[in-house]
């Protein structure tokens, strides 16, 4: 594995060991109670909120930490979580003290008192349990989601007056109120940074709308020119978020897969899959959209080995176009077998230029499957195809369900984690 | 879908357990209440005997000595940032080393001297 692999894979134990440093400085001579439990509760979930926050600034930085931006996304959303468990759990244990006193005084303890800190922190946990009940079990549109998360902000700074006024062990620990500080003062900064001045602070590329056309399977494609001359550089493989400005569209950004080669003028394929991506046929030449990437490692240039599987289903086919149509520049070295998986014969998004492609470069075997005459795609039968599977790496795109199961699948043939990559759509 | 479902029973047993706190403070036996013995006296320089004190010894009514004054503190026992096992030991007695000290920490703040002082107060301790 090399160095940046190494790197990749360190982020979910970087939040891990961020989030378990507070205990680290209260730990000698600690003697253990429930109400003490409940207190390093308090401190690693209050640590882990940070981080989380921290996480979703979607920095260049971060990323090198994860496998792409979706496994960082991935991260938030599972350590965002498991933040607001562990804070659930810090005042219920808490309370257990004074459970031993009397009922009541347990009900006084929870209920809020002349203490502003104790309130600050009563407001944080109701915040931030309102936010997460939208996330986890509400079904509501995208930009309403959106602007609901944001109120994460807020239940944190409400959390970091409770943490640094409440005394207790960050009142006594110089040494863990500079650490909380530290982590604190970033995810403040990123959170300005991301949710109230993306306008402003994240650095985009303007592109213009030349025109958008439709293809099978509900898929468009939109070919855009730099409004400014200043082009977008990328991988074959990777991905945008994309905010256009225009009458049928609201403003929000969403992720795409570039489906050109790395150059001057771009192309995205889009599927019409939700609310926002139903309008994208209404887009006219001259709207403005602003790019802000490359972001993801799924490519074919980032593998070493040369002897490759690529496997899409569906709209998976958008990442795979812009590898296709980056082969003729690319070392004449690769061997690739291209799996494009649909329902039917009609779904067959770009098979001419696929074919045309695969006519050009030799290195390039290309299999259409319909799964209405041969059943889903499957590795046993891709291995029936592809002799040397196991000399190969795997790239998979398409549905959540077909990715999993086809990576399974893989893995349960003998191939290695790392040889199998997969690209998730959705961001957790 | 994994950290889903903790989140679920966290919050299923984070709300079973508030609302079965606050449930059955509301609903119990008013005469087993915390003793909110209403403090700020008007008699002000009644002193109070030591044996008076050692009577409120409960956490339901509790009273300490802390510099030869008797306060009240039952109703600040749950409201306590150090816990209850700070204060229950000490009801019905001298609780000044322990206040000053606080178990190695060092002495409360100037404000929670003021604070018992002007909510807590009951009256001076009788010196024999």
């Amino acid at each position: 594995m090399d160095k940046d692999n190494i790197l990749r894979n360190t982020g979910w134990w970087i939040i891990i060991v961020l989030s378990l440093i507070p205990v680290l400085f209260i730990l000698p001579g600690l003697s253990f109670s429930v109400s003490k439990t409940g207190d390093m509760l308090g401190l690693t979930g209050f640590a882990m909120f940070a981080v989380v926050i921290i996480l979703s600034g979607r920095t260049k930085f971060i990323e090198r930490f994860f496998n792409g931006v979706n496994d960082g996304y991935t991260a938030h959303h599972f350590f965002g979580g498991l933040a607001f468990v562990l804070l659930l759990f810090h005042p219920l244990l808490l309370a257990y003290d004074y459970l031993l006193v009397s009922v009541q005084a347990a009900a006084m303890f929870l209920l809020p008192s002349a203490d502003w800190a104790q309130i600050f922190g009563t407001i944080a946990l109701t915040v931030m349990t309102a936010t997460l009940v939208i996330t986890f079990y509400m079904k509501i549109r995208y930009q309403i989601w959106k602007f609901s998360h944001k109120f994460m902000g807020l239940a944190f700074g409400f959390a970091f007056f409770h943490v640094f006024f409440i005394g207790g062990d960050v009142g006594l620990n110089y040494g863990l109120k500079i650490y909380l500080l530290i982590l604190s003062v970033l995810a403040i900064i990123i959170y300005f940074y991301r949710s109230l001045f993306s306008s402003f602070l994240v650095k985009t590329y303007q592109y213009v709308i030349e025109d958008v056309k439709p293809f099978e399977d509900k898929i468009w494609e939109a070919s855009l020119k730099p409004a400014n001359g200043k082009a977008i550089r990328f991988e074959p493989g990777q991905f945008a978020f994309v905010k256009f400005s225009s009458k049928v569209l609201s403003r929000e950004a969403h992720p795409f897969s570039f489906s050109s080669p790395d150059g001057e003028n771009l192309k995205i394929a889009i599927k019409e899959a939700g609310d926002y991506t139903k309008k994208i046929g209404g887009l006219t030449k001259g709207e403005i959209a602003d790019i802000e990437g490359p972001f993801g490692i799924f490519s074919f240039k980032n593998i070493e080995n040369q002897k490759q599987i690529w496997v899409a289903g569906g709209v998976g086919i958008t990442p795979f176009l812009s590898m296709l149509r980056s082969l003729g520049q690319a070392d004449q070295n690769y061997k690739i077998d291209f799996y494009f998986s649909v329902r039917d014969k009609s779904c067959i998004a770009f098979k001419e230029e696929i074919e045309s492609i695969a006519k050009i470069n030799k290195n390039l075997n290309v299999i259409f499957w319909t799964s209405d005459t041969n059943g889903f795609i499957s590795a046993e039968k891709i291995k029936l195809r592809t002799s040397d599977i196991m000399q190969r790496d795997i790239l998979i795109c398409g549905p959540d369900a077909m990715m999993l199961a086809l990576k399974n699948q893989f893995l349960r043939m003998g191939l290695k984690k790392e040889e199998v990559h997969t690209e998730e759509f959705k961001l957790y | 879908m994994e950290i889903k479902n903790t989140v679920t029973i966290s919050l299923i047993i984070f709300i079973i357990v508030i609302i079965g706190i606050l449930g059955y403070s509301v609903l119990s036996n008013p005469n087993t209440s915390t003793n909110n013995t209403p403090v700020n006296l008007s008699n002000a320089g009644t002193v109070i005997a030591m044996n008076q004190v050692a009577t409120h010894n409960t956490a339901n009514d509790c009273w300490v000595i802390v510099k030869n004054q008797v306060y009240n503190v039952t109703s600040l026992i749950p409201q306590h940032p150090g816990g209850p096992g700070a204060i229950t030991p000490f009801c019905g007695k001298d609780a000044t080393i322990a206040f000053e000290n606080r178990n190695g920490k060092g002495p409360h703040p100037q404000k929670s001297q003021e604070k018992l002082d002007t909510v807590y107060l009951v009256g001076p301790l009788e010196i024999k």
